[in-house]
């Protein structure tokens, strides 16, 4: 269990986080959501013991990080942003390392070392050198690393970025792996990948804490989250009336109107999430004004992100530091969206090919060598 | 601290410098015994140490600069501090390990007196007081390359900062000479150590107006006694260059005096570079 009450860092006059408060109970898979620099990887560095906080604690089972650290940092492991690892040794002596220093009992090691390269599919690697390994490779040694004597907790900080969407599958499926027994939290400011692994999602935008909740739930907040666009013919206030009069309408919008064809555009806003159009079909059906076009629509989820962290984009605009780069980044999120969810239906579409695939990628990484 | 040692040793000799280091500590001693000793028939090992004290200059950095930098460059120290292991025992395993590289070329050169012993008789205590101060002496630079390593993340810079840190000392005493010894001139000469002690804390904490108002202080302080009490800047720069001057320690052992209080010198500022170690890798979790 994590406990972290009034978590601040503050450089200098910059504040990084801002009084984040929240609980992660054990065995849940938290998401931490936000734009690049919006906190996401000082706060981990925070929950980790590799940054002391300005204010606030963080517990670890119970234990103070600060006060006592060692006791509290034997149950995390962890992934930063870039893989901390040892180019000038082999895989497996760089494993061994990290088992020694995280005081793993050496009748063991051994055991251990077999189990988690298994796990992660390192059995090929094992005796190369780890500069001379893929990005991919790379990053799945830094995961090894960090599940290295099988912590409660496993914090994991954007683990997929930078990686081909394949890797990426592979990658979410090993930490879909980890949630079954592990606490994780896993960082990322792609929207659908945390929303496909995590139980829970906490969106951060400016070093605060704007939502954390379940991807659901989260879903279901704004208010008049669902709407139905209409094409209609009729009087226009008679249509507008028999809508009003149907069950979670909260108001109706009229586009346009065009009296010749006495034709009507309509926007029904509902209060809460509700699919009411079967009920616009008979009120209308009632009184005679035929629907000729309705289409449903929800906020998507990520609409919502957009709209909880906005200031996050437009507050970075007066720094001239992150201006130039401020919208940019938001482009490169679309696009990597587009990329993701092209590899997610390469994933359902197929599992068999794949698989070969996988198989195809460990023939070219032998060649390599 | 084991797993922080053995990973440190092994790199030192998987790569390229703990060879680097111990060769051009090796090729020195041996140009140097081959010089004094042999060529000119002297059985005195000691002043071939005495007079190569300058190769830590360059041996230590190549050293002691990836020691803590590195480990900020490749961020692998994100990994060894999120461990459960404490900060000293971090630095701890980390000097040991310097300090093992550096022991196995002492032992090497250990072997010399006895290569001499064999073409008469030799002084060997004196050969070896000296053997001893030269791996305190170097132990020393060691922990002042380790110091500057963690100062920075550019292993270039702290290899820099060491070899100028390290000439600087090895020059101290002649400095401290170029002033005369009346007071006005040591008065000038803590002025501009004034002046140097406010630009390093300038660097350290960057903040100017510290910096200024640090300076002014003692400078304010050092023009008030000296016109309150000029004796007592009487040779008073030479006797801050000679308490600087690290070298120096060593003389006393090279003639086969085994000083006991230099040995507590050598000691003390190892362990006072350890601790401001030790000080500023915890510092930087806090910034």
């Amino acid at each position: 269990m994590i406990e972290v009450k009034n978590l601040t860092k503050r450089y200098g006059n910059r504040t990084a986080v801002d009084k984040l408060n929240f609980t992660v109970e054990d065995g849940e898979v938290i998401g931490f959501l936000g734009p690049n620099g919006a906190g996401k990887s000082t706060t981990m560095n925070m929950l980790t013991g590799y940054l002391a906080p300005s204010e606030g604690e963080v517990m670890i089972n119970g234990i103070d990080i600060m006060k006592n650290p060692k006791k509290a940092k034997k149950n995390i492991g962890y992934l930063p942003e870039i893989p901390p690892l040892y180019p000038e040794m082999t895989v497996d002596e760089y494993l061994k390392f990290v088992m020694e220093l995280k005081r793993v009992p050496k009748a063991e090691r051994k055991n251990q070392l077999d189990r988690i390269k298994n796990m992660i599919g390192l059995n090929r690697v094992g005796d190369r050198l780890i500069k001379h390994i893929s990005k991919g490779y790379r990053q799945r040694v830094g995961l090894a690393q960090a599940i290295v004597g099988f912590p409660d907790i496993i914090i994991l900080d954007e683990p997929t970025v930078g990686l081909d969407p394949k890797q990426i599958i592979e990658i979410r499926e090993m930490i879909r792996g980890l949630g079954e027994k592990h606490t994780i939290i896993l960082s990322s400011h792609i929207l659908s990948e945390v929303a496909a692994v995590c139980d829970k999602i906490l969106v951060i935008s400016n070093g605060k804490m704007v939502a954390f909740d379940t991807p659901d739930r989260l879903e279901g907040r704004a208010e008049g989250e669902t709407s139905v666009k209409l094409l209609v013919k009729g009087d226009k206030d008679a249509v507008r009336d028999a809508i009003k009069a149907v069950e979670h309408v909260d108001y109706v919008e009229l586009n346009s109107f065009d009296a010749g064809l006495s034709l009507g555009s309509y926007v029904v806003h509902t209060k809460g999430v509700w699919d009411i159009r079967e009920k616009l079909f008979f009120a209308l059906s009632a009184i005679e004004t035929p629907i000729l076009e309705m289409s449903f629509y929800r906020k998507s989820l990520e609409d919502i992100y957009l709209e909880l962290t906005k200031d996050n984009i437009s507050e970075t605009e007066d720094m001239d530091y992150e201006d130039a780069f401020g919208e940019e980044e938001m482009e490169e999120v679309g696009n990597l969206e587009e990329l993701y969810e092209e590899a997610d239906e390469e994933e359902d579409g197929s599992q068999s090919e794949a698989a070969d695939d996988v198989e195809e990628n460990d023939e070219t990484g032998k060649e390599e060598s | 601290m084991r797993a922080i040692f053995k990973r440190e040793l092994k790199s030192y000799f998987t790569g390229v410098f703990g060879y680097l280091f111990s060769a051009f500590l090796l090729f020195v001693v041996g140009l140097y015994f081959t010089v004094n000793c042999l060529v000119q028939a002297s059985p005195y090992f000691g002043y071939v140490i005495g007079s190569i004290s300058f190769v830590f200059i360059i041996a230590v950095p190549l050293l002691t600069m990836r020691t803590l930098a590195e480990d900020r460059k490749m961020k692998t120290d994100q990994l060894i501090m999120t461990a459960p292991v404490s900060v000293t025992r971090i630095v701890l395993g980390k000097y040991l390990a310097l300090v093992t590289v550096f022991f196995i070329p002492c032992v090497l050169i250990c072997l010399y007196p006895l290569i001499l012993g064999h073409y008469g008789t030799i002084p060997y205590t004196m050969a070896y007081s000296a053997i001893l101060a030269f791996f305190l002496y170097g132990c020393t630079c060691l922990s002042i390359g380790l110091f500057l390593s963690s100062l920075t993340e550019n292993p270039m810079l702290a290899a820099v900062l060491t070899f100028a840190v390290l000439f600087a000392d090895y020059l101290v005493s002649g400095i401290g000479s170029i002033f005369g010894s009346e007071s006005n001139a040591s008065f000038l000469g803590i002025m501009m150590i004034a002046f140097a002690f406010a630009i390093v804390f300038f660097m350290l904490t960057k903040s100017l107006l510290a910096a200024f108002v640090l300076m002014l202080l003692l400078g304010t302080a050092a023009a008030v006694t000296y016109n309150l009490k000029p004796e007592l800047f009487t040779g008073l720069i030479q006797n801050v260059a000679g308490a600087l001057d690290i070298t120096k320690r060593m003389d006393d052992f090279i003639n086969g005096v085994f000083n006991l209080s230099n040995i507590i010198y050598f000691v003390t500022v190892s362990a006072l570079f350890v601790f401001l170690t030790i000080q500023s890798v915890e510092k930087r979790r806090w910034s």
